[in-house]
């Protein structure tokens, strides 16, 4: 199963938990998964049916343009960090 | 089809044209005057735009009355916030994030208050511009002022006048119960920070203020509008994104992205503070109201007061060290202003502080913290260099204590492939220790430093590098030359940059390609430049453009030779049969046979691509400073960088450079100051002090090439790394060179005299340290 690393600011969803394991196929679905386990943490990272203004997901130490419809795959590890730009 | 134009050298480093120095292809136009700027443009019965702005730097807008200025001898129309279009308020994607359309939009013209010395209200259209600014004057507006709110420690103190009555603070989703001038918190943790303070002999523990100071590009901003009578409008102006010109100014005015085109002109510097717009939605308003053209151009104050510096910062350190120098913990708590309106750089500030350093037990928190001042925009390494001023001299401090030298204690320290950064993401393959040992055996650290009141200092940093959506389009000409349309503006010198990787891909001098940069409705998407990512994503763009172009060619030979494609090979710009030995072609010749082959030849690639590369650089400076002024002497520079692969040597090194000194002019010179009604005294370049070629020795660049992974020249991002670490590193000469930390910026004379007479006890009475 991929497995999560939950925000610092959001483990108090989690129950203090910071790695945690979810089933899907998309970081949407990982979420929506993760939402079962550990209800309103959805709301936390999802907002107008997009990530969170400001907010990026990383799998594998990858970066994603693909937000919400990034692919994972069974071993990836997804983490949330914030999107940069640049000057 | 097969071969490869990787392995036969020119230049010894296993290329022919990546590594060579050619001349720029937009040389001329740029050193004879040809290159056309913004305010070059020049549109038949073009009406002129000016804005009235805010002399208040917070206040109600009680009332606006513009029938005076209307009634106005040339003026064709005034606007202000109510000739906005209804829309919703909402979140829209700008390409390479979003942005909160209600803040756009009020920046662009204030919306009920306005909220910096500056701050656009209402816009003028007349037939010269000296007519448009006098009636900009007769624009009549009823404030109550309000109390200002002008440092970090002030909005964020409770019982703090309010910017904005209904903004709370957002903790990843959570809001504050009260509003709030902190619009968000962001918290990184990783490992068990208290354990790691435990394990610590020494903790050090340290706070620093850093003033807001602006990227100081020589254009002015510009746009022209025409808002043509079948719906369509087309701007020309000066920025680092068309595509992103023309996403910000549809969301403004709710029209669809496609009926604009936007015009990029030559740009006479950026660094991240043309990346917003300012002038292109209010002069495609005028134009609409008048239907004509509508040029504007900012004055020089303008753009200090109503365009986006990078923001000030109050930034508190705490690193727990052993007694062999190894860092056990570090954490830290960056406050950065926003401007008037959300958004600013504190998230790349949180992960870049510790960024150079393997540390098992980290811990950031990040404020974006509101003040009457302009909005913040980007700034070469966003948020960065305020981060590296406060970490890296607290090293500094370390490696003393440690009775070690400040190399070998960020050696020890050092991170590498596989270290996890504080934010969660572990490093691919970096160059930083490269670095760190190319400055250690540079014969400028090696040098005896000789003569009182003069110090050697030095600071390493970390920025990454972007990928974002880029778009190229190569066409073949008949005489063998290649045009490559691209949507990236140059602002570093990317026009050749791109060139030579479609060179080296074609076997083809960089001289045959003509690089060219069009408007939106002449290449597909391509996100801003900016990020140091042109030379690397869009370079991605061109090889896969310059490859399906090969692998054409090739087709076009077979074809020529009746043979079938898989019977070409292709080395360098020749195309051989591998069963006729006697049947090749040049690239040249082939292109010249185009018409008998099927026709034009063209080809396009679009990329988002993965594979950025970051980069670390060390900066060692030598200073002297003076005793009776205060003055701070930059006496000799040098500059490490992990650059990847250098495509054109000369550029990389510009790059460096330049980025450098822009740290040192944000180390020792520049800020902005404003009085207590929030007015900025020094809205001009004769008291807005940059550092020119006098005050500056030769920065000498040293290129340490490790290649990143993710690109087939090993490209990294090498623009914003060299303004990172010139502030700490000053701050550690200066150290070194009179024994006292300073620890707000700039560093000017002023500063370094009360701390050197406030050391010796002779301040003089009533005289603020």
């Amino acid at each position: 199963m991929p497995k999560i690393i939950i925000p610092s600011q959001l483990r108090e969803v989690t129950g203090g938990e910071a790695n945690v394991s979810a089933q899907g196929s998309t970081v949407l679905e990982l979420i929506e998964n993760l939402d079962e386990q550990y209800p309103g943490i959805r709301d936390r990272l999802i907002e107008d049916g997009k990530l969170r203004m400001g907010l990026a997901a990383a799998v594998d130490n990858e970066v994603s343009s693909y937000g919400l419809k990034q692919k994972v795959s069974e071993g990836s590890t997804v983490q949330f960090i914030p999107a940069i730009s640049g000057g | 089809m097969s071969g490869s134009n990787n392995g036969n050298s020119q230049n010894g480093n296993g290329y022919r044209i990546i590594g060579s120095r050619p001349v720029r292809h937009d040389g001329v136009d740029k050193v004879t005057g040809r290159a056309l700027y913004g305010a070059d443009l020049r549109l038949s019965d073009c009406l002129h735009g000016k804005v009235l702005r805010s002399p208040h730097a917070h206040a109600r807008i009680l009332s606006i009355d513009t029938s005076e200025a209307l009634a106005s001898p040339g003026v064709k129309a005034v606007i202000t916030s109510a000739d906005y279009p209804e829309t919703e308020s909402k979140i829209i994607d700008l390409g390479e994030g979003p942005a909160i359309l209600k803040d756009l939009r009020a920046n662009l013209l204030a919306d009920g208050k306005v909220l910096y010395k500056g701050h656009p209200i209402a816009a003028v259209a007349a037939t010269d511009p000296f007519l448009a600014r006098e009636a900009t004057k007769k624009i009549k507006v009823e404030y109550e002022v309000l109390k200002p709110v002008l440092h970090i420690n002030d909005a964020m103190a409770e019982g703090s006048p309010l910017l904005h009555e209904d903004l709370h603070t957002d903790s990843l989703g959570k809001k504050s119960d009260k509003p709030s001038n902190v619009a968000k918190h962001l918290r990184f943790e990783i490992g068990d920070i208290d354990k790691g303070f435990a394990e610590a002999d020494e903790i050090f523990e340290r706070e620093f203020d850093t003033a807001m100071v602006h990227q100081g590009y020589i254009e002015p901003h510009n746009a022209t509008a025409l808002w043509n009578a079948d719906g369509h409008l087309t701007i020309w102006s000066s920025t680092q994104g068309a595509f992103s010109v023309r996403a910000q100014t549809a969301g403004i005015l709710n029209i669809p992205e496609s009926s604009i085109k936007a015009v990029p002109m030559e740009i006479g510097g950026g660094f991240g503070g043309k990346i917003p717009v300012y002038l292109e939605p209010i002069a495609a308003m005028l134009s609409k109201e008048t239907g004509k053209a509508v040029k504007m151009t900012m004055d020089r104050d303008e753009v200090f007061e109503s365009t986006g510096p990078t923001p000030g910062s109050v930034i508190k350190v705490k690193i727990g060290v052993k007694k062999n120098g190894k860092i056990t913990a570090a954490d830290a708590s960056l406050a950065y202003e926003a401007g008037a309106f959300q958004g600013s750089p504190v998230n790349c500030g949180m992960m870049c502080i510790f960024a150079p350093y393997d540390i098992e037990h980290v811990r950031v928190d990040g404020y974006d913290v509101l003040v009457n001042k302009p909005k913040t925009a980007a700034y070469r390494a966003p948020g960065a260099t305020n981060a590296s001023m406060a970490s890296e001299t607290v090293i500094d401090e370390i490696a003393r204590w440690a009775s070690l030298d400040p190399i070998e204690l960020r050696k020890l320290n050092a991170a590498k492939e596989g270290t996890v950064r504080a934010d969660g993401l572990a490093y691919p393959r970096i160059g930083y220790v490269e670095t760190l040992e190319a400055c250690e055996s540079h014969e400028h650290y090696k040098a005896p430093k000789e003569g009182s009141f003069r110090g050697r200092g030095v600071a390493s940093g970390f920025w990454f590098n972007c990928g974002f959506k880029s778009s190229v389009t190569v066409s073949v000409e008949k005489d063998g030359t290649v045009r490559l349309i691209e949507g990236s503006t140059d602002i570093g010198g990317t026009r050749t940059s791109l060139a030579m990787q479609l060179a080296e891909i074609l076997g083809i001098e960089a001289e045959d390609v003509r690089p060219m940069v069009v408007d939106t409705d002449s290449v597909g998407y391509t996100d801003i430049t900016g990020g140091s990512r042109v030379t690397f994503a869009t370079g991605l763009a061109v090889i896969e453009a310059g490859k399906k172009v090969q692998q054409e060619m090739a087709r076009r030979a077979a074809q020529l030779w009746e043979v079938d494609a898989s019977d070409v090979e292709v080395e360098l710009d020749v195309y051989r049969s591998k069963s006729d030995s006697s049947k090749s072609i040049t690239f040249k010749e082939l292109a010249g046979s185009l018409d008998e082959t099927g026709g034009a030849l063209s080809e396009q690639a679009s990329v988002s691509p993965q594979g950025v590369g970051g980069g670390f650089g060390t900066h060692i400076v030598d200073v002297e400073v003076d005793p009776d002024t205060g003055k701070v002497q930059v006496l000799r520079y040098t500059a490490a960088q992990d650059v990847g692969k250098a495509i054109h040597p000369s550029y990389v090194e510009g790059q460096i450079q330049g980025g450098a000194v822009q740290g040192i002019g944000w180390a020792i010179y520049e800020g902005y100051h404003y009085n207590e009604d929030g007015h900025m005294t020094n809205a001009n370049f004769l008291d807005y002090r940059m550092p020119t070629t006098l005050d500056l020795p030769m920065i000498d660049t040293i290129l340490v090439e490790v290649p990143n992974p993710g690109h087939p020249f090993g490209v990294r991002g090498v623009g914003e790394v060299p303004i990172v670490p010139p502030c700490a590193a000053l701050a550690n000469a200066i150290y070194d060179a009179i024994g006292i930390r300073l620890r707000e910026l700039p560093m000017n004379s002023t500063r370094v005299l009360k701390a050197l007479l406030k050391e010796k006890g002779a301040l003089p009475q009533g005289v603020e340290a």
